[in-house]
């Protein structure tokens, strides 16, 4: 018998064999090596795929919260880069990710009944506080398909929940840390200042038109006039050419004709069932039985509906009688579940069927059968449709043809108007920063700049606005960069200098302040001479909602006094002018004395900062050890 | 390999080699499916164990939310002496270092934050535990201790939490420039990031330390 085998394993059938067995293995390896992964990635965090639908699903949520706390406003004023704010969202994703796959690793884990109790407690599967089941149903299959799927989702969250709280919920701060934040957050300074304003010597300041004409010559580009473009351009848009579209009747029947598969609703089952739960192997004999006997209670006389309000495990349809509503195949989560509920005729009730779940008893109670809709039904849908298709044809022929056109004759757009049929259209003067109508776009603008358009003078590239527009520009008209002239702007120079003359007098004025009140003048005799406005503003907080908002805060960093001493500083303001401040004394806020909302507000918001910090930095450390690849096309 | 001539030597061959090996084999076998089965049951008691924690951990931030800090401590020391083996050992220490520090139990909040760093898996915590354990120092009257501390690693993302505690322990040794240097690095870094800085810039103003004298 070895003998045997050993003979025939030289011979050519064997080697026949095993070359039949290389080439399929191969052929397989090849497949399954090659084949794309049909899910769209938005990014890989550490390998791990984030689709770019799950993305989407956040993206979209994001922005219609957004656009929910805005009101009425226009949202684009709050997200003036679409594609930064995708980034902004993705990232966000990234960094959940990351902290998911950091607690996964360090092994937190959720039992699949802490997972239940969670699931029963979420707001979004509750009316008035109960759990509703038909909200829970709804919502699972509008976004999950599978009750695995969702399942997952939640103990992924939880997970991250965990993680979370562990970093934010444990913030402190010790009795010593807060004494301390309640002190300076209400200490108060006693203040006061000189205000030596511009005006005490911009009157006397005489400003000569060859001094005005210096400081123009010194500042030329202070006083320029911005380089302007206008444009002519051909535009090419999808919605433009759908309108065009003539639409021919047998075309449309014969569109329906070939996508009738399309309007096919597919049968659909209205079914109760009753669930027992198998959790374990030994359970499940134990299920088994359980469910034999409710369905022979239902034989013997007891209503279906009453069997699984009482003894149901599906928490969510059990209340309803077992009612699951109407479901199509696709809908139901379970293969074995749907064959059998498939195989049912009206009012039948099967026996015991086991799923993932455990034992399903199902009764029929309705069938929907599947039906095509109507030509006239979906004519519409059909005819837009049509358009679109028609348009986009269009789109490209006549987008090849523009761009050909343009190309071969630099130097006008109207042979590529009349080949295309196309209109030109202009827009007025606009600057590099902004510009009307389609120069409101910025690619627009930028190529409008570019040395081939602008300097060249030639027709530009063909320029895609989003997937469906396309624009060939060229320059109408062209304004240098001007300079303006003298006599245009000889007010506001002289003003200027004016000003810059006043606040150096000013400071001098303020030093001198400072050097006699350091040798013992009194600071309020001196500006009363000088005619400057003594300003107390007494003991305030930080917080004081005073005018002098730059001397308050100036104050606030300025050393404390020693005792029974003042301590004078000066500074020049931003609006123009000097202040010479006098800080008297300091005093701590007392958190004994402080009214206890007001504590409580104070330790909150700084707890609040402390949090963010933590976890921001958690984020960041591990973003920063992630290997991360984004998609940016797929967002 | 060698040949042989006829089928009984094959035979023979084999008895031979099982004579010799036998043994060998059938203790290799006995110690691998024991080893399976020993591996199986110990991580379906990680499992067990771990999920038990994280329901216990669960109503440990239930009782920490709700300010109830006797339970918390109880719970929470609890889960770090009986389930030392799971993540959430760790997650108990830092909520029972809250309750400890909030009512000044400094040495353990302490002893808490020391064993995070300790024995913390995830990386990232051990570092926010080093940040609260400087601060508990610094509570301390150690701000040198605190120094230290935070100067042995100098994890990336951390740079700005680190410093502001930094900021705070110079300013507790009375080094002004090196405290105030800390506090802005820390000022620039948080707001770019977007946390709020309000309290920050109250540490910063309190150093006395005038902007630059006037243009």
């Amino acid at each position: 018998m070895l003998q045997f085998i050993r003979d025939r394993a030289q011979s050519w059938i064997a080697i026949i064999i095993v070359g039949m067995l290389i080439l399929a293995l191969g052929a397989f390896a090849w497949d399954s090596y090659f084949r794309a992964d049909p899910v769209v990635p938005a990014a890989f965090v550490n390998g791990e795929k984030i689709s770019a639908a799950e993305f989407q699903r956040s993206y979209q949520s994001q922005r219609a919260r957004l656009q929910e706390q805005l009101g009425g406003i226009d949202i684009s004023q709050f997200i003036p880069d679409e594609q930064k704010y995708k980034q902004d969202v993705l990232e966000q994703l990234i960094k959940e990710k990351l902290i998911e796959q950091s607690a996964i690793e360090a092994g937190y884990q959720i039992s699949d009944l802490a997972l239940g109790q969670k699931i029963r407690q979420f707001r979004d599967f509750q009316t008035d506080g109960q759990f509703d089941s038909e909200k829970y149903e709804q919502l699972l299959r509008q976004y999950f398909g599978s009750i695995g799927a969702f399942e997952d989702k939640i103990r992924r969250d939880s997970i991250v929940q965990q993680y979370r709280q562990a970093v934010m919920m444990t913030a402190w701060l010790t009795p010593q840390e807060e004494n301390y934040l309640i002190s300076k957050q209400e200490q108060q300074r006693d203040v006061g200042f000189v205000d030596i304003p511009l005006s005490s010597f911009s009157d006397t300041i005489e400003v000569s038109d060859a001094e005005a004409k210096e400081y123009y010559e010194q500042h030329t580009s202070r006083y320029m006039t911005p380089e302007k473009v206008s444009i002519e351009y051909i535009e090419l848009a999808v919605p433009d050419l759908m309108q065009d579209v003539e639409v021919d009747e047998a075309a449309l029947r014969d569109l329906y004709e070939s996508r009738k598969m399309d309007f096919v609703v597919p049968e659909e089952r209205r079914l109760r069932h009753i669930l027992v739960e198998a959790g374990t192997e030994e359970a499940e004999a134990d299920a088994l039985a359980r469910a034999e006997a409710l369905l022979a209670s239902i034989k013997g006389g007891k209503s279906f509906e009453a069997v699984a309000k009482e003894s149901s495990d599906d928490f969510g349809s059990a209340t309803q009688g077992g009612d699951l509503g109407y479901m199509g195949r696709d809908a139901m989560m379970d293969e074995a579940f749907a064959d059998a509920a498939f195989a049912l005729s009206i009012g039948d009730i099967s026996e015991p069927v086991k799923s993932s779940y455990g034992y399903h008893i199902i009764k029929l109670v309705d069938i929907k059968a599947n039906q095509t809709k109507a030509f006239e039904e979906v004519r519409a849908q059909l005819e837009d449709d049509y358009r679109k298709q028609q348009a986009e044809e269009l789109f490209y022929d006549k987008g090849e043809e523009l761009a050909n056109m343009a190309f071969e004759n630099p130097d006008s757009l109207e042979p590529a108007a009349e080949e295309t049929g196309l209109i030109i259209k202009s827009t007025s003067l606009f600057t590099r920063d902004a510009g009307p109508g389609i120069a409101t776009d910025e690619k627009v603008r930028d190529i409008a700049f570019s040395d081939d358009v602008l300097i060249a003078g030639n027709n530009s590239e063909p320029l895609e606005l989003g997937k469906e527009r396309l624009v060939v520009l060229r320059v109408k008209e062209h304004v240098e960069v001007g300079q303006r002239p003298f006599d245009s702007v000889k007010a506001a120079v002289i003003e200027t200098v004016r000003n810059e003359k006043a606040q150096q007098l000013a400071n001098m004025a303020g030093d001198e302040l400072m050097a006699q009140v350091a040798s013992g003048g009194d600071i309020e005799a001196i500006a009363k001479e000088k005619g400057w406005e003594w300003k107390a503003l007494g003991a305030i907080k930080r917080s004081a909602g005073v005018n002098d908002r730059d001397v308050v805060s100036y104050a606030f960093k300025m050393p404390h006094p020693a005792a029974d001493q003042v301590e004078y500083s000066g500074f020049s303001r931003q609006l123009g002018g000097y202040a010479v401040v006098a800080l008297y004394s300091v005093k701590d806020g007392d958190a004994e004395s402080v009214d206890e909302t007001q504590k409580q507000s104070l330790v909150q918001s700084r707890l609040r900062a402390l949090r963010i910090a933590d976890i921001i930095a958690a984020m960041d450390y591990l973003r920063d050890s992630a290997s991360v690849t984004v998609f940016p096309e797929n967002l | 390999m060698e040949v042989y001539d006829s089928e009984r030597e094959q035979i023979e061959a084999m008895k031979k080699w099982w004579q010799a090996n036998g043994k060998a084999v059938v203790t290799g076998l006995i110690l691998g499916v024991a080893s399976l089965v020993g591996w199986q049951q110990w991580s379906a008691y990680v499992t067990t164990s771990r999920e038990t924690a994280s329901v216990e951990y669960d109503v440990l931030m239930q009782e920490l939310e709700m300010g109830q800090s006797d339970a918390v401590r109880q719970r929470g020391l609890r889960i770090i002496a009986d389930y030392d083996n799971t993540p959430y050992a760790v997650l108990a220490a830092l909520a029972v270092a809250k309750v400890a520090a909030d009512s000044d139990d400094l040495v353990m909040a302490r002893a808490q934050l020391q064993s995070v760093i300790d024995k913390a898996e995830e990386v990232e915590l051990q570092h926010i535990a080093r940040a609260r354990l400087a601060r508990i120092m610094i509570s301390e009257g150690q701000p040198s201790q605190a120094l230290k501390t935070l100067q042995s690693v100098q994890p990336v993302g951390f740079e700005s939490l680190y410093d502001e505690v930094m900021g705070d322990a110079h300013a507790a040794l009375g080094n002004t420039d090196q405290a105030r240097a800390s506090y802005e690095r820390a000022i620039a870094g948080f707001d770019e990031a977007g946390v709020d800085t309000s309290f920050l810039r109250i540490k910063l103003d309190e150093l006395g330390v005038l902007p630059e004298a006037t243009s």
